[in-house]
């Protein structure tokens, strides 16, 4: 049986607003020409209850990296910050963005900063850093957040690939260049529940600010 | 059958009865993003990323573009033939981290119907396969070699610099950072057989550096 065939129309018009059908404008290939509602591309996951955005993130002070938290990570340790999607949750957390500043500190050479991950943990845990939600007023997401303590239950993590974050120079040593990184994974990783995502640094000696932004999506058949 | 939109913006609630799809004035379907653009994609587990020692690798000789036949490179990417899929290359991330680097860009090369035989070594590992960005330890069917001999390929050719020049000075403290996130987007893509590898302008001395691909494994059609 034959399909059902949708037509367009090449080329540009020019309309105001009203209640006349048109048709949907095609470029000279005949592939669909759109545009995007609103200049903010994540509004719609936004204001949705059922995929509302998140943070979790380092105290303002930020957080002195140690031994603990270079990658990989061992099982167990403390992390500078960790998003944990729990076994159960029905939800998976896409990761929409990561940022991170190096407030102080001293290290001559900086090797990058990295995302470790796992996966199918369990981890016990009293998260302190739980995740707010975009829009004002909404409950606490349903993942948790970790930043400089224990992991009590996971297991070790493994490196998924370094952050594009590797300052060669220290706030001491003048402001010689830009200590922040804002990365626009823009769901490039996605935690089912039991996923655990965490940033992890390369040197030690130096104080930081981090944070993760993500949607929770429900799980649907596990994805 | 043609299918109309109406132009402009109305405003209803959920499950709200049928409406026409909105159109801006020039006729453009308006549209919105669910969510984060690769999110599509990486909850059906097929995004990976391959990378150098999270530390940094050493520049060579042999890394310098173009690279000779079998030679060991910087960070490559290997869909295998027959692999039954196409590798699109979403990201490349880049960055110095100590020595004197040469003046210049850091360069794509590419090979085509490669058989490459060598063990893949993803993070400087031997064996280790490509890193599932869906938090699941599924691996990737493309493999990532970094400073490993390519055996099995043939000489690879300068596709395109990499938007990424570094000064040709000793790194120091007080040295801007130097890296990048190349946004690719699906530019290049490896057929089976494709080999994509990261080279370097010069030498230089004791240039130690990092570098990943994120890629897309996606089902080959026809062999496209």
């Amino acid at each position: 049986m034959g399909g059902l065939f949708v037509g367009s129309r090449i080329g540009p018009l020019l309309l105001a607003d009203s209640g006349t059908a048109q048709d949907l404008r095609a470029d000279r290939t005949y592939a669909l020409v759109r545009q995007r509602a609103h200049g903010t591309r994540l509004r719609e996951g936004a204001i949705r209850p059922q995929t509302t955005i998140y943070a979790v993130c380092t105290p303002t002070s930020g957080t002195s990296v140690v031994a603990g938290n270079l990658s990989p990570i061992a099982a167990g340790a403390a992390t500078i910050l960790s998003l944990y999607n729990p076994l159960g949750s029905g939800i998976n957390a896409s990761i929409l963005r990561a940022t991170l500043n190096v407030s102080s500190g001293a290290a001559v050479s900086f090797n990058p900063f990295a995302y470790n991950l796992a996966f199918n943990q369990t981890i016990t845990a009293v998260q302190n850093a739980a995740s707010l939600p975009s829009i004002p007023g909404q409950a606490n997401g349903r993942c948790q957040g970790f930043t400089q303590t224990a992991l009590t239950g996971s297991g070790a993590q493994f490196l998924y690939r370094p952050m594009a974050f590797s300052p060669n120079d220290t706030v001491a040593a003048g402001p010689a260049t830009p200590m922040y990184i804002f990365d626009d994974l823009d769901g490039e990783i996605e935690l089912p529940p039991g996923g655990l995502l965490s940033i992890a640094a390369t040197v030690t000696g130096i104080t930081v600010n981090a944070s993760i932004v993500y949607a929770e999506i429900p799980s649907i058949g596990g994805r | 059958m043609l299918v109309g939109g109406r132009v402009g913006p109305i405003v209803s609630a959920d499950n709200a009865g049928p409406q026409e799809f909105r159109l801006e004035r020039t006729g453009a379907l308006v549209t919105q993003d669910a969510h984060g653009r690769y999110r599509e994609a990486a909850s059906r587990g097929n995004i990976f990323a391959v990378s150098t020692t999270l530390l940094g690798t050493t520049v060579v000789a042999a890394n310098n573009s173009p690279i000779a036949a079998a030679a060991a490179s910087i960070l490559s990417i290997y869909n295998p033939l027959n692999s039954g899929i196409n590798v699109s290359i979403l990201r490349t991330i880049l960055g110095l981290v100590s020595g004197t680097p040469v003046a210049g860009p850091y360069v794509y090369n590419i090979a085509f119907n490669q058989n490459i035989t060598a063990t893949q070594n993803n993070g400087g590992t031997s064996g280790a396969s490509s890193i599932n960005s869906y938090a699941s330890g599924a691996s990737g069917k493309a493999r990532g070699f970094t400073q490993t001999a390519l055996t099995g390929s043939t000489a690879q050719v300068l596709y395109r610099p990499i938007a990424f020049s570094q000064i040709a000075a000793a790194i120091a403290a007080t040295t801007p950072g130097l890296y990048t996130t190349e946004e690719v987007a699906g530019e290049i893509e490896l057929p089976p057989g494709g080999l994509l590898s990261i080279a370097s302008p010069g030498t230089g001395t004791s240039q130690v550096m990092y570098a990943a691909f994120v890629y897309e494994e996606i089902p080959s059609i026809g062999g496209q």
